[in-house]
């Protein structure tokens, strides 16, 4: 393309070595790209074995694990690790308690978040720092520095080794992330809205639900499925905090089978897997949302 | 249709006072303009009739009826914001249909009502879009048609045009004017753009400073400005003002700009100081012309001035020129034959001179 | 939550919190005893090599795989290379250490294949053996950490403006020129932020250690958190525990004002 635009000068001498350096240029761009796929397949082989590896774990017979040589592909693929993961009470159980806590963790913070967040954008509050100050502290004080003194808390409350505390608990550090998250959000929704809406007669109730929620769902989505994945990945406080069979989650389900002689390693892969596939099929999902909410400026994914 | 009165209307936040106490008539179908430059109050102002701000102190009337602890949608009010404020998850036609809808008017009524809207302002085409797939043209249009569906006693439109390029702000102006003539609503307009105001008001309200600096039909305004302030408000270019001395040798009484030039007073703007008095002497432009094209015959008027630059509107040409430190623009005919560095005559007319106190910075009359 | 740091403070200072009603002020003779306790001293050395390893992993794998991506390839496999190579960090704590597990196995597939190339002699116990246990938790650590680094750093690397890169280009600066002379420089903030909040997070990780090597064998891999478990719910010893528990806020403490103090309105997070 630049060969043809070139007018000026030294007809030839440019058309010689322009000519020259495209060819050079264009196979040494093509050589470097067959490098950055290489390492690109390298990295995610390196990377993706240990992935690829539980879900072909759990797609074969236990007594296959440690066959020699192992078979990178098993030699006939049975679901029976996940069907009988489904028939195991005990695997139901955490799945019905992890799911439980996230939804109920979720539906509380993101709709006190949303209403609290709202009075912070509509009402001039000295609530927005505070709110803040606790999601940095969250983030960054060592759980289990925290961890003795809720300990203390819950059992001084009669919670111990039950669902309200771990909700409790769990809504301590989600709810003021809620908070911040959607104050962020409104905060990108002018009062207009809201104005135009009071004119066109509507309550601040009905403002609420009729206008700014319809557009803050996005964000609203965003925040509930964040917080319902901490909710879902969460281990030191469950593990802590619960001691009965009924109460574990998922996490503190699979844990107790670390270190057990005779593991049943394929229908601890289907475990795994199970367990990981709400937490992927979201990310890819919200995939632009997590990205951006990391970037530093207004970076299309 | 009622007109809205406010009465020693005051605003304040905490310990700063924004309104210092606002007077004000507007008559049934009257279309008035506030004017003034950010931070008058004039937004303030509007917010209060509307009802989305509180009141400090002081009384809002809408017809007959006191409405200062009325809900805003049941003061009889519509509003068109300077962002438009269109709900982005509705569609044109919900838009517009949504404060009627909240009323519990039959849907037929409803249906009927939007549609004749979206007909007066041409977006029948358009009731199913969302309002992103619309021009900003559109979304001014839309913004309207939510206000005119109401029906409502007093529309209240806050900088609706500034959002707009500069074509398409004429054209709307024009459109609303229409509206205006149509309905003979009454309208409370907020802008800063002089032009707007003068162009639309049946009555222009200069604020500066959380007061009303003058009310008036825009010819008043314009040729009895109140103040120094509003002179140089109204107007483009706006009205010279030079500080001078007032001379009076028994015969003739005038003005003397900068020790240098004097001039004579006209009987039709009398100048009521007495000698040695400063005053502000005030003059629009379009009263500085060139001698030679002038037909005003009065030697008592002229100054031969220097002119400094020139800048061709078209029709009409400025020219620049100083009388000491004081700044003077005139003006010429477009093909005038006037050059930069060129020592001319000029004819100020006095008959529409005017004389503002330094001190009160308030015409003298 | 300023409730249960001091809390936890207080019960640094007393005996027997929690388990007994009747604690008593006991000073700082929790300290004291942590002093000469050669395991407090372990777990802090570990700590520290532990912390440093992960981050300076995280960082330069991180960095690696952000430039491939970011570099001019069509957007459909850089999407897909995107995605395949954010998957560790999509994986719970649990879900790692039990695969890895798994991987790491003495008749699992790595001693199998570092057998058959002859880099082992004889099966390792990876994670049993005192003298490998650290290193190979520091790789399970790289391996789920370095995602979200990639992830911010291939961000950095989209908002920095491509004119610079053309300008540098015109001027004759080469690749390398180019990488240590623009990308870098752009990105310092980012990395800064970032490398202080994974130093930070990595600091006081407890659920990867806990569930790969639960500070063992021995004490080879025992960190300053899982030591503060151990006190707490396994030795019921809360005063002690959160004695180690303050230490530990002390450091993060520390990072946590340098973070806020040099990367404020940097990055988001």
């Amino acid at each position: 393309m630049s060969a043809n635009q070139v007018v000026a000068g030294d007809v030839t001498s440019i058309k010689k070595s322009t000519g020259r350096s495209i060819i050079s240029l264009s196979t040494r761009e093509r050589i470097n790209r067959a490098f950055i796929y290489l390492g690109l397949i390298i990295s995610s082989a390196v990377v993706g074995f240990p992935v690829y590896w539980m879900i072909s774990v759990s797609l074969r017979p236990n007594h296959e694990t440690f066959a020699l040589p192992p078979k990178l592909i098993p030699d006939n693929i049975s679901f029976d690790a996940y069907f009988k993961v489904f028939r195991d009470d005990a695997f139901i159980t955490y799945f019905v308690n992890s799911y439980m806590l996230g939804i109920i963790v979720t539906i509380l913070s993101v709709i006190l978040g949303t209403l609290v967040a709202y009075s912070f954008t509509r009402y001039r509050f000295f609530g927005d720092g505070i709110a803040k100050t606790f999601v940095i502290t969250t983030q960054m004080v060592p759980a289990i520095t925290l961890l003795i003194p809720y300990f203390g808390v819950i059992v001084l409350l009669g919670l111990y080794d039950t669902t309200a505390g771990l909700i409790l608990t769990y809504l301590s550090f989600s709810l003021p992330y809620c908070i911040v998250m959607m104050t962020g959000y409104l905060k990108t929704i002018p009062k207009d809205f809201d104005e135009a809406a009071i004119i066109d007669g509507c309550s601040r109730i009905k403002v609420l639900y009729k206008i700014i929620m319809p557009l803050a769902l996005p964000g609203m989505a965003s925040t509930a499925i964040y917080t319902f994945l901490l909710s879902w990945n969460e281990f030191l406080f469950a593990l802590a905090l619960t001691r009965s069979e009924d109460m574990r989650t998922l996490p503190v389900g699979i844990s107790m089978f670390i270190g057990e002689h005779s593991l049943k390693w394929d229908e601890m892969m289907a475990l795994s897997a199970l367990g990981s596939i709400p937490v992927i099929i979201m990310f890819i999902v919200l995939q632009r949302y997590f990205v951006s909410g990391l970037s530093t400026g207004g970076v299309k994914g | 249709m009622s007109g809205i009165a406010l009465s020693n209307l005051k605003k304040s936040y905490g310990d700063t006072d924004i309104l210092h106490g606002i007077d004000l008539e507007i008559k049934n179908g009257e279309f008035a303009v506030f004017v003034g430059p950010s931070g008058c109050g004039k937004s303030t102002t509007l917010r209060m009739i509307a009802g989305l701000e509180t009141v400090t102190s002081g009384e809002i009337f809408i017809g007959d009826q006191l409405v200062n602890d009325v809900q805003p949608k049941n003061r009889g009010i519509a509003m068109v914001f300077q962002s438009y404020a269109l709900y982005p998850h509705m569609s044109v036609y919900d838009n517009m249909a949504f404060s009627l809808k909240l009323r519990k008017m039959p849907p037929g009524e409803v249906q009927k009502r939007v549609r004749s809207a979206a007909d007066t302002l041409e977006l029948t085409k358009m009731l199913d879009r969302k309002p992103s797939a619309l021009s900003g043209g559109q979304r001014q249009r839309v913004a309207m048609g939510r206000a005119i569906v109401r029906d409502p006693e007093v529309f209240l439109f806050d900088e609706p045009l500034s959002n707009l390029d500069a074509t398409l702000r004429t054209q709307m102006r024009a459109e609303i004017k229409e509206l205006h003539q149509r309905l003979k609503s009454t309208i409370v307009y907020v802008t800063h753009d002089q032009v707007e105001a003068m162009t639309l008001a049946d009555r222009i309200v200069i604020m500066r400073g959380g007061k009303i600096e003058q009310s008036g039909t825009p010819e008043d305004v314009f040729h009895n400005p109140a103040s120094m302030f509003v002179a140089s408000f109204m107007g483009s270019p706006p009205m010279n003002l030079a500080e001078s001395t007032v001379y009076d040798n028994g015969a003739e009484k005038g003005v003397n700009i900068n020790g240098t030039v004097s001039i004579i007073s006209s009987e039709d703007s009398p100048l009521s100081s007495k000698a040695g008095d400063r005053v502000v002497f005030g003059i629009r432009p379009e009263d500085i012309v060139p001698d030679f094209e002038s037909d005003i015959n009065n030697k008592n008027w002229t100054a031969s001035v220097k002119v400094d630059l020139i800048e061709l509107l078209g029709s009409t040409k400025l020219f620049h020129f100083h009388i000491g430190t004081n700044k003077f623009i005139g003006k010429a005919g477009g093909r005038s034959n006037i050059e930069p560095g060129q020592v001319i005559s000029v004819v100020m007319d006095m008959r529409h001179a005017r004389y503002f106190d330094p001190e009160t910075e308030l015409i003298i009359r | 939550m300023i409730f249960p740091i001091l809390q936890v403070i207080e019960y640094s200072f007393y005996d027997n919190v929690i388990v007994t009603s009747d604690s008593t002020f006991v000073g700082f003779d929790n300290y004291k005893e942590l002093a000469f306790d050669p395991i407090f001293w372990t777990s802090i050395f570990n700590t520290i090599i532990f912390t440093v390893g992960s981050v300076v992993g995280h960082l330069v794998v991180g960095i690696f795989l952000a430039l491939l991506i970011n570099s001019p390839i069509h957007p459909v496999p850089r999407a897909i290379f995107r995605t395949l190579l954010v998957l560790p960090w999509l994986f719970t704590a649990v879900v790692v250490a039990l695969n890895w597990q798994l991987l790491l196995h003495p008749f699992g597939i790595i001693n199998y294949a570092l057998k058959d190339f002859g880099i082992i002699d004889s099966h390792v116990d990876w994670l049993g053996d005192e003298s490998v246990a650290m290193a190979t938790l520091l790789v399970i650590s790289i391996w789920r950490g370095y995602p979200f680094l990639m992830i911010s750093f291939l961000s950095g690397l989209q908002s920095i403006d491509k004119s610079m890169y053309e300008a540098a280009k015109i001027d004759g600066a080469g690749w390398f020129r180019i990488f240590f002379s623009i990308t870098i420089p752009q990105l310092k903030p980012i990395i800064y932020g970032v490398a202080l909040l994974d130093l930070i997070w990595t600091f006081q990780l407890f659920p990867l250690v806990w569930l790969t090597t639960g500070g063992g064998p021995g004490r080879a891999t025992e960190v300053l958190s899982t030591y503060t478990y151990r006190f707490a719910f396994v030795d019921f010893e809360f005063s002690k525990a959160s004695t180690v528990a303050v230490i530990l806020l002390t450091f993060t403490a520390v990072l946590t004002i340098l973070y806020l103090r040099k990367g404020k309105g940097k990055s988001e997070i």
